[in-house]
Formats: structure tokens, C-alpha cells, sequence
């Protein structure tokens, strides 16, 4: 990989055995969202007194092109 | 037919919202949070609660309300909010132990936030210090395929066809992995691998929902390491590396704030 991409302020990074791995936005999802399904994808606002609105992806990230235009926006962006 | 999140509406726009990145313990809050909150222009500020600090940026109560479910439904949307997201819990992590909120928490008021926060404060504690002075890191394993087959989705997509092109090209990639996943089920050589990963770390969680369908993909975990243990756990990646050098490549990243394991 090419390590002028390489943008420790933008995302985490790693090395392992001299490569550099720079996590793509699919892997930025993954990580955000990897407790932060709610499965069965509801809204949830001032339900008995709590207005804590928490939801989440109920099976709808299929756009897996748009994700990767979106990675090299980023790293346009981010150079 | 999908809001535009950044359309004005007529009337005025109604109070924000108060999106929660997560709770430390308190630490200064001076210097402020440079990045910017996850909708791109709120500024990013902490709240005290007892001996934890809350951190939160105000949102649209139109876009992260009403219209959230469905903007949920838009990668494009969640992926530039995801990344916002990430920055601004990363820049809090960089300076003390975070327990990151899950994408999307948002409150009302900001005394909800606060008595959401203090209600939940024994378990956000034990929560912390699982997580101090520890990191999470990605891990996973591909194969090494060659020769490459034509690029299924990398680059712009033009026209109509050239779009649907790129579908079917990326349709048939999967069926194949699909096909070469059942073939090779996890070999013990992977096993060994994430147990000796497992003895570095405190934790251990799947990860990969999206990034699954990665080409050449065998196997990924995300692990939850201490700082002390850093050194051993870098070693068991190089020497797994360098004994798959000509069949596996080896892709670690973080390290991140413990998403996977509050």
C-alpha cells in the first residue's frame, strides 16, 4: 500500500510486517456499528419518559459501491 | 422521497438535539475538540456528571429525529457520519479512557442526556476500566489471490450500464468467494492464529458486517489489547505474517476506541 495515503489523524492505522493497513470506510462502519445494531431497527422517543432515541441498520447496507466512491472522496480529501 | 439534510425549511428550525460520542472520566475539557460534531458544523463540547464527563455536539431535531431511520437507510449518508463520528470519539479517546456511545444516541434535552449518563454511571465505571489503558484492534486474514480478476467496483461509474456492469461484476465476485469459503472452511492454522491473538488480548469480538464481502477474505476479529501488552501482540502478528508470506497477508487496524467491547 502507499504509504503517502497514510493519515494517522484521519483514521487508525497499523503496522504488520513493514505493510501498512489503512482501514477503509467499510471498516470505520464495521467498527462504529459493531454494538450499535439494533436488530430489529426501531425508534425509540419519549417511550416512558425516556427520550433517548437509539437505533440502528436493520440489514439496508447493501450499497457497497457508494461506500467505496465515498473512500476515495475521503482520501482525496484527507491528502 | 428522501429529506435533504441540508435543505431549509420554511418555518424555523427547531431546537437541536444533543448527539452523544461518549463518557470519560472528567478531564479538563480546555483545549476544545477540533473536530467537527457528527453532522459537520456543531461544535463538540463536554458536560460533567458527578466524576464522568459527557461528551456531545447539538444536532438537527429534524435530521437525527424524525428523518434519522431513514437516512439510516443511506450508506452514503452513514458513512460521512460515521467518519465524523469516529473522529471526534478517536480525538476524546486520545486523551483519556472513552466508553463510546453507539452511532446514532441522541437525546431531546440535555438534561435527559445528563440524567441518562448518571442513572448509568456504576456500570459506565466498570465499563472504564475494562477499557483503560487498552486499545481495540482489527484484525484479518486474506488470502492471497492471483491473478486478479478485473476490478469489480474500484473507480467512477459513469453511466447507467457501466454502473449495472460493475453490479454483476461484483454479484459474480461474491457468488465465487461464497464458493471458495465453503471449499476451505477455517483451517486449524487460522485457529492457532486467533488463539495466540486471544493470549495478547483482554477481549476478543467478531467484526465485519459490512466488510465481509472483502475479496480474498478468511477471517477477522477485533481485540481488545492493553497498551503493556502491545509489543507481544505486534510480535505474534509479524511472525504469523512472515510464516504466510506467499499465502495470507496479514491486515491489522487501529488502534480504535473500544467500540466492541462497552
Amino acid at each position: 500500500m502507499d504509504e503517502t495515503n497514510h493519515n494517522p489523524a484521519l483514521f487508525p492505522t497499523a503496522s504488520v510486517a513493514d505493510n501498512w493497513a489503512e482501514p477503509t470506510l467499510l471498516d470505520v462502519v464495521d467498527h462504529i456499528l459493531n454494538r450499535g445494531v439494533v436488530l430489529h431497527g426501531s425508534i425509540v422517543i419519549s417511550l416512558a419518559g425516556v427520550d433517548l432515541v437509539y437505533l440502528g441498520v436493520n440489514a439496508v447496507l447493501t450499497s457497497v459501491e457508494t461506500a467505496l466512491k465515498h473512500i476515495n472522496a475521503e482520501s482525496l480529501k484527507s491528502k | 422521497m428522501k429529506p435533504n439534510p441540508k435543505s431549509k425549511s420554511k418555518i424555523m428550525e427547531p431546537k437541536p438535539y444533543f448527539y452523544l460520542y461518549g463518557i470519560t472520566r472528567v478531564v479538563a475539557a480546555s483545549p476544545g475538540i477540533l473536530a467537527p460534531g457528527v453532522d459537520g458544523t456543531g461544535v463538540v463540547e463536554a458536560i460533567a456528571v458527578d466524576d464522568l464527563m459527557a461528551w456531545y455536539s447539538p444536532v438537527s431535531s429534524r435530521e437525527f429525529g424524525s428523518e434519522l431511520p431513514q437516512w439510516m437507510e443511506d450508506l452514503e449518508w452513514l458513512a460521512e457520519r460515521g467518519v465524523r463520528h469516529q473522529k471526534v470519539v478517536a480525538e476524546i479517546a486520545a486523551r483519556t479512557a472513552i466508553v463510546p456511545a453507539r452511532f446514532g444516541t441522541v437525546f431531546i434535552l440535555r438534561r435527559n442526556l445528563t440524567k441518562h449518563v448518571a442513572a448509568h454511571a456504576s456500570e459506565t465505571g466498570e465499563a472504564l476500566k475494562r477499557v483503560q489503558d487498552a486499545e481495540e484492534w482489527g484484525v484479518k486474514v486474506l488470502r492471497r489471490l492471483s491473478p486478479k480478476p478485473p476490478q469489480a467496483v474500484a473507480g467512477p461509474v459513469t453511466s447507467g450500464a457501466a454502473y449495472l456492469r460493475k453490479k454483476s461484476a461484483l454479484q459474480s465476485q461474491r457468488e465465487s468467494e461464497r464458493e471458495s469459503k465453503r471449499e476451505s472452511e477455517i483451517s486449524p492454522e487460522l485457529v492457532a492464529f486467533a488463539n495466540e491473538l486471544s493470549k495478547c488480548a483482554v477481549a476478543a469480538a467478531p467484526v465485519g458486517k459490512l466488510s465481509s464481502a472483502q475479496r480474498g477474505l478468511e477471517w477477522q476479529a477485533t481485540f481488545l489489547v492493553k497498551k503493556d501488552d502491545k509489543s507481544k501482540w505486534e510480535s505474534v502478528l509479524r511472525n504469523y505474517a512472515a510464516r504466510w508470506a506467499d499465502a495470507r497477508e496479514i491486515e491489522c487496524t487501529g488502534p480504535w476506541p473500544p467500540y466492541s467491547f462497552v
